[in-house]
């Protein structure tokens, strides 16, 4: 049974290499790129644990520390990118007369044939190259880390397999891809939280004592723990405690045998439950026929309205137009902390102390990139119909008014959000002098991006979560054309709104009232420009950009 | 729906590769449609016409070019070569005015499924420029007829297979249109369901409408249409009032001999229970 599902692995993993020969030169770039990576940093690994002897102690702590990050982090990730490597559905098995017990070690070793479990693999070998000294330990490694990388794939089959049993309603999906994205969120204002920390912990000697110390501290609570206890063996054996390497492997041997047991239980369920539960909600309200009903909507302004209307239900019920929001703040979060972080670094003379222009730059560019982000947002919304678009196509709506209904639901939630954050950012960190020419620049970015993004994305469809899926799932081809779409269109709407830009840096403070007119005025004429454009060019090539629309969907599909 | 096969039996249309008269106009004309994805060719050389008031069954094995066909005359896939015609006027160059004219129900698209039934019904009838009061009103009578009054407000991402076709339908006929061209209607639909959606479909042919449906089930076709076409390959093997394409025998028999059986199989003679 192992042989047959690796081997159907390998196939399905081959068949979908071979069905684009861009894909496969992805797939080698990826990596190629990943290896050198990896590879750079276990040799640097290695010498410096060779380069210190009579470091063994701290060499086995950060082993398994790190290991325990990795196994958790495979426990945690198919958490929030569910519907990740599904592959070998369990519930794909159903029809065949096999039980938890039988698929379970066939499934579990068949991520070894997946891309990240064989970096996952590469890097578990790597804990065991500190130790090319010492035959002994070394060979302790190895095993211990052929035990670590069957304790990630275990923990990750265990826990994406039990999730996908609770996350059977549409509901329940939609409610993990939105915490997934919160998740990820915190986790990465939390990095750089936590990088400045150990910047400020590691400034004094007596500081690098403490962190030596948190170390041993976690990794001895660690190694008793199905996450740390494979990678306990390698410190134990650095450190000469056989006694407690024999508890420890012990431990760990239990840990995978209860896994793998586990994994068993939850497959037999998933076998049988293979149903899908309907959640149904409810909606109150016709959302299209309140907004469209207003008076003065009339004539060719309706079906504008209708397709606003539509996009902001979407940006409620969707948790793929949600994601969008900590994408547009995440940029601003972090440069402006960091930027405002920078005066209270520890200075002992006041040359030595980080000069305003760097401060106030990093802000302005924070709350820059966030306009030019939101405005970009907009690029993605046709992928997001995916083939639904087609009703758009049939009933002939124009290009214009698909443009321009996308434009205004955006702007109703995006120009709220750059209105605040552009008042409150200055008027924190204490100049509210500012408040004018960050509004004034970050109206011309945000309606220059609009404008641009509202012509690119009737030229470039490019792959994204499609509907009912998580928000943060990756698609092959995605970083490619997307990065390319995005790259493009952020280059020349920032390029375009350049001139305002430089303008209000050096106005004075009644030039930046005349800076924010001309921004809401000539910001305005682009996205005019661009709904007209654009709109022109959607007329012309709406069959085009549908058959792009099935390819994408139906690629996933299949 | 007898009476409409009999009475439809006189007014055969002609095949024949002519340009479409503006006297006896037919409601679609398909004049040498032809379209390739890459290499493989999906539809070559196509001439059908439909004629006015006819509920014309589209059908063929899987792959045939049914549903590429159906996209090309209805101004959603662009063809490579030939033209098409609806109420004479030419499909490509005049999109707007034939697209106000057509009802689409596409098949294995998908729907604005995060918005309840009621509010999609709203977004198509509003996407077509009707008056709101007008688009209240039929999307009412509409989920009445199709039985999904009590689903109106649930979204249809919840919806069954059936019931999401039921609302695709539903847009497709909101704006009173004078032909439509329907992918598959009778797939993972209730036999209720079924019967409901074929009165629908006959009542606005009896006053003078035009369906073109496409199917995998001879019988259904056999049942409710006048007239026929067979697609295999992207070409068109027989055309014509149902009678005549069935030449004495049953459709599926006649389908079958034109389309050609499966490859010869042996006799499987371990498959009994054992």
């Amino acid at each position: 049974m192992v042989a047959t599902l690796l081997s159907l692995k390998l196939h399905l993993a081959v068949a979908d290499l071979k069905r684009s020969t861009v894909r496969l030169v992805l797939w080698i770039v990826i990596a190629v790129n990943v290896l050198f990576a990896v590879g750079l940093s276990l040799v640097g690994l290695a010498a410096a644990s060779l380069a210190v002897p009579g470091h063994e102690a701290q060499a086995g702590w950060i082993t398994v520390v790190c290991g325990t990050i990795l196994v958790a982090g495979w426990t945690l990730l198919p958490l929030i990118f569910f519907g990740f490597d599904q592959t070998l559905d369990p519930a794909r098995f159903a029809p065949f007369p096999l039980t938890g017990a039988k698929l379970a070690p066939g499934l579990i070793l068949a991520g070894l044939l997946g891309l990240p479990g064989l970096f996952t693999a590469v890097v578990c070998l790597g804990a065991a190259l500190p130790w090319l000294g010492n035959p002994l330990v070394l060979a302790v490694g190895l095993v211990a880390s052929v035990l670590g990388f069957l304790m990630t794939q275990v923990c990750a089959r265990v826990a994406s397999t039990a999730l996908s049993g609770m996350l059977s309603s549409r509901k329940a999906k939609d409610m993990m891809g939105v915490i997934g994205l919160v998740v990820i969120l915190v986790l990465s204002l939390a990095g750089s939280g936590i990088s400045m920390i150990i910047g400020f912990l590691t400034s004094s000697s007596s500081r690098l004592a403490n962190i030596w110390q948190i170390i041993e501290d976690v990794s001895a609570v660690a190694s008793w723990t199905p996450f740390g206890a494979p990678w306990a063996l390698i410190a134990d054996a650095g450190s000469g405690q056989w006694l407690l390497l024999v508890a420890h492997l012990g431990l760990t041997c239990a840990y995978l045998g209860v896994g793998l047991w586990a994994y068993g239980i939850i497959l037999n369920h998933a076998l049988v439950a293979g149903t899908i539960a309907r959640s149904s909600s409810v909606v109150t309200k016709d959302s299209i026929a309140r907004l469209a009903g207003l008076t003065w909507v009339r004539g060719k302004l309706v079906p504008v309205a209708a397709i606003a209307a539509r996009c902001l239900r979407y940006w409620r019920r969707d948790p793929r137009y949600l994601g969008q929001i900590p994408a547009m703040l995440f940029m601003p979060i972090v440069f402006c902390g960091m930027g405002w972080g920078f005066q209270f670094l520890p200075t002992s003379s006041p040359e030595e102390a980080v000069p305003a222009i760097l401060v106030n730059g990093m802000i302005a560019f924070g709350l820059g990139f966030m306009a030019l982000m939101a405005g970009y947002t907009i690029s993605a919304d046709i992928a997001y119909d995916s083939t639904a678009w087609w009703i758009h196509l049939a009933t002939g709506v124009k290009g214009w008014q698909d443009r321009l209904g996308r434009v205004a639901a955006l702007s109703m939630i995006a120009v709220p959000i750059i209105i605040i954050v552009g008042i409150a950012v200055p008027w924190l960190i204490g100049s509210p002098s500012k408040i004018v020419p960050s509004l004034a620049a970050m109206v011309i970015l945000y309606l220059s991006a609009l404008g641009v993004s509202s012509i690119a994305s009737a030229l470039v469809i490019y792959p994204i979560a499609l509907p009912g899926e998580s928000p943060l799932k990756m698609k092959t081809g995605m970083m490619g054309s997307q990065a390319l779409s995005q790259m493009g269109s952020m280059t020349v709407a920032g390029l375009l709104a350049l001139p305002i830009c430089i303008w209000v840096i050096f106005a004075t403070s009644w030039q930046a009232w005349l800076a924010l007119g001309a921004a809401i005025v000539v910001g305005g004429a682009m996205v005019v420009a661009g709904v007209i454009l654009g709109g022109k060019i959607m007329d012309s090539r709406g069959p085009t950009i549908l058959q792009s629309l099935k390819k994408n969907d139906s690629s996933e599909r299949s | 729906m007898c009476d409409i096969l009999s009475s439809m039996d006189n007014d055969a249309p002609d095949v024949v590769a002519t340009m479409p008269d503006n006297v006896s106009q037919p409601m679609i004309s398909m004049r040498g449609l032809t379209k390739f994805f890459g290499r493989m060719c999906a539809v070559n050389q196509l001439n059908l016409d439909i004629p006015r008031g006819s509920m014309y069954g589209f059908v063929g094995p899987n792959g045939a070019g049914k549903t590429t066909t159906l996209s090309m005359a209805t101004g959603m896939l662009k063809p490579d070569a030939g033209q098409v015609w609806v109420t004479g006027i030419d499909v490509w160059q005049n999109l707007t005015a034939v697209k106000a004219r057509i009802g689409v129900l596409p098949d294995r698209l998908r729907l604005f499924d995060r918005l309840s039934g009621q509010e999609l019904l709203t977004y198509t009838g509003l996407l077509r420029g009707m008056d709101k009061t007008t688009v209240a009103q039929r999307s009412g009578d509409l989920l009445t007829a199709l039985g999904l009054a009590d689903d109106a407000r649930k979204a249809v991402a919840d919806y069954s297979a059936g019931m999401t076709k039921k609302i695709a339908l539903a847009c497709a006929v909101i704006h009173a249109p004078d032909v439509l061209v329907l992918d598959e209607p009778f797939e993972a639909i209730d036999p209720v369901s079924a019967r409901t959606i074929a009165d629908i479909l006959g009542g606005f042919v009896r006053d003078g409408g035009t369906v073109i449906l496409s199917s995998h089930v001879m019988d259904t076709v056999q049942r409710l249409c006048d007239h026929v076409a067979i697609i295999a390959h992207g070409s068109l093997l027989a055309a014509g009032p149902v009678k005549d394409v069935a030449a004495g025998m049953d459709l599926e028999s006649r389908f079958i001999q034109l389309v050609g059986g499966g490859p010869e199989h042996g006799e499987l003679t371990w498959l009994r229970p054992s």
